[in-house]
């Protein structure tokens, strides 16, 4: 199993300190995604209705156009000096390194997706943020999985190409619909917008969207890779 | 020659860029106690040759087989190094990730003279600095057959120095040492083997 843990944490490490480096571009998504939410904020009387159904869908705007930024940049560290046609002499690298880029897209989803809530609880002036958070945590979790999988493999797959960051957001978005969609659906409100439950079968979607698509990436990245 | 040494042999090795044939059902025999020259003009195909033989490049036919070996180890000027990493985060992390020992680090770090460069981002060296780095890189790595692409352009006279001993060392070690090069006179004396790649053929 070291065969899989040391390179993987290795990796995980080794990145963790690229981003603390560039976290001027960590900063400036983070402001490109809360601009999206404030501009839409402005733009929308909620008058009498309830906010509350609106954060899920708010909270996901601004999370996806700064989520697919970062996941444009996911092997930026590797494609600048060459790095992943050196991995290639390295036996056994594919999955610690998919895996490792995985566990970090999602990390900074999550991290992303809190700094919207706390954004958009503030904008909207919701009255119970931690019961919405206790509600919410599972399909945003699972949506940041199932996003970072989707982003980290199809970033892998335009590396080559010289309009990488044109190519990635046409080829994913129609891929991450159904992920969407099930986030936003997953909520059931009451009449009066508090959040009631959530659905169990758009849940089941989520969960099912992620197997299938870290399933799929963990079995093509080898090729991907070697297409390099 | 011991009959442990490892061997690399290519037969029939084919390889093509559009309706340009590179390697043309070339055969090759490398044994492990040799340092091999490669030579050709520019383009001949000298750095395909090399990524065909570790496996970077699949040949369109032929094989390459491998006997007695365990890995191998490329030097290229991409020099396979993160930007914005110092020296000592480059090659620490490649230590822990090819699971060597820190005496090696310290002896690659000796060889090359990176001492004063142990602190400073890869992005801020000179081409020549680079190069030591990515030597010292390609040499940590445990590996049968080494093969450099011009390693010898932008070192200067105790750089190329220390890399011959460096060299000479991985030989009595019964290692193999392929070096493409242009500057044969920097390294007279040192080559078991000349081959010369042309036409897509090897000639020794």
């Amino acid at each position: 199993m070291s065969l899989f843990w040391r390179p993987f944490m290795l990796l995980l490490k080794k990145d963790l300190l690229l981003l603390k480096r560039r976290s001027a571009s960590v900063v400036s998504v983070i402001f490109f995604s809360l601009l999206i939410i404030i501009i839409f904020q402005i733009g929308i009387d909620l008058g009498e209705m309830s906010p509350i159904p609106f954060a899920a869908p708010f909270i996901w705007l601004g999370s996806l156009f700064g989520g697919m930024l970062r996941m444009s940049r996911t092997f930026e560290s590797e494609t600048r000096g060459h790095v992943l046609e050196g991995y290639r002499l390295t036996k056994g690298i594919v999955l610690p390194l998919y895996l490792s880029k995985l566990v970090l897209n999602v990390f900074f989803m999550v991290l992303l997706q809190f700094l919207m809530f706390v954004v958009v609880v503030a904008l909207f002036n919701i009255q119970s943020p931690l019961f919405y958070l206790k509600m919410a945590w599972l399909p945003f979790v699972l949506g940041a999985m199932g996003f970072s999988a989707v982003g980290t493999t199809f970033s892998g797959m335009v590396l080559g190409d010289s309009s990488k960051d044109l190519l990635l957001p046409v080829i994913a978005y129609p891929i991450l619909s159904p992920l969407l969609i099930g986030v936003i659906k997953s909520f059931e409100y009451a009449a009066s917008g508090d959040v009631l439950s959530l659905n169990p079968a758009w849940i089941s979607l989520l969960i099912a969207f992620d197997l299938i698509y870290i399933s799929v990436s963990i079995l093509v990245f080898n090729i991907l890779l070697e297409s390099q | 020659m011991s009959p442990d040494f490892p061997r690399l042999e290519a037969k029939k090795v084919t390889q093509s860029y559009g309706y340009r044939c590179i390697l043309n059902e070339l055969d090759l025999v490398l044994h492990g106690g040799e340092v091999t020259a490669l030579m050709g003009s520019n383009g001949a195909g000298k750095t395909t040759l090399m990524k065909v033989l570790c496996g970077l490049i699949k040949p369109r036919s032929g094989e390459v087989a491998l006997f007695q070996a365990e890995s191998f180890s490329l030097f290229t000027q991409e020099g396979y190094l993160f930007d914005d990493l110092t020296v000592e985060e480059n090659l620490n992390f490649y230590r822990q990730f090819f699971n060597v020992s820190e005496e090696s680090l310290e002896e690659m770090k000796e060889s090359f003279a990176l001492e004063n460069l142990w602190n400073m981002p890869i992005r801020h060296l000179s081409l020549g600095q680079k190069t030591r780095t990515a030597l010292a890189r390609t040499f940590l790595m445990p590996a049968s057959f080494y093969f450099l692409d011009e390693p010898f352009g932008a070192l200067d006279q105790v750089s190329h120095e220390n890399l011959l001993k460096v060299i000479k060392h991985l030989r009595q070690e019964g290692r193999h040492i392929l070096i493409a090069t242009h500057l044969m006179e920097r390294a007279q004396g040192l080559f078991n083997r000349i081959l010369y790649l042309e036409k897509g053929k090897i000639r020794e």
